[in-house]
């Protein structure tokens, strides 16, 4: 524990009591277990492949462009009905990225297997999200072959 | 973007005293409203940064700030979600009678 001296001053400068860090590192995880009741529950009235009660992209509404969350509604309905093809087909990148943020959430909730050690250390790298959802974004606008695939429609 | 350690090497240890909210970034990013996520994520990526450089009054700011624009970006979201639910339930209500 080399950064020790680090986190005595952390402590100093933020007065908390420990009760108070116990529920906040479960929260990203209730939020993730209350959105997919909420997508259980709303996805099984409504799709959002008809054009009417779920909103579409407030950025995609405002500009014409994709942002790196398009398509999340659809793909979120496609994998609850267990169409993994048309998941992909509106968001990849949210398929990929959900497994990936359930581990994060784990990790912020304090279950840590060491073995995953070393990929939790690259997926914590904000700079990493930040130019994969930047290039992703910029990416499934471009309107030819190989980035086009990644636009939802 | 100012922070001199792109490889995250050591400051792991001290990650739970100045949360980087970099999940919420993440979750706003894809389910909310764009900019704001990536504003968010932006500032996410100085915190471990500025802990590692002793700078703790300056990572709990960053820290502040990426959980501002992550409400922020949520709050935009949830606010038109909303809307836009209540209109349609009306439009409907209304194109039926």
């Amino acid at each position: 524990m080399r950064s020790l001296p680090t986190t005595d001053g952390l402590t100093a400068a933020l007065p908390r009591e420990p009760w108070q860090a116990l529920p906040s590192r479960w929260l990203p995880l209730a939020a993730l277990a209350a959105g997919s009741a909420a997508c259980g529950l709303v996805f099984r009235n409504a799709s959002p492949y008809d054009r009417g009660l779920l909103p579409p992209c407030p950025f995609h509404a405002c500009t014409g462009l994709y942002c790196p969350g398009c398509g999340s509604t659809r793909a979120l309905y496609s994998l609850m009905h267990g169409d993994l093809p048309q998941a992909m087909a509106m968001n990849p990148l949210l398929v990929v990225a959900l497994p990936v943020v359930l581990l994060m959430c784990l990790h912020v909730a304090g279950f840590r297997p060491r073995a995953l050690d070393p990929v939790v250390r690259v997926l914590a790298n904000p700079r990493l999200w930040l130019v994969v959802l930047l290039g992703f974004g910029v990416l499934r606008n471009l309107p030819f072959a190989p980035f086009a695939w990644l636009a939802p429609n | 973007m100012s922070s001199p350690n792109p490889m995250q090497g050591g400051p792991m240890g001290s990650r739970p005293n100045v949360p980087n909210h970099l999940v919420w970034a993440i979750l706003c990013t894809l389910f909310c409203c764009l900019p704001g996520g990536i504003v968010a994520i932006i500032y996410a990526s100085k915190v471990d940064g500025l802990v590692a450089a002793g700078d703790v009054a300056g990572a709990q700011a960053a820290s502040d700030s990426a959980k501002m624009w992550c409400m922020i970006s949520a709050g935009v979201g949830a606010v038109f979600a909303i809307l836009w639910v209540c209109l349609s339930v009306f439009g409907a209500i209304a194109s039926h009678h």
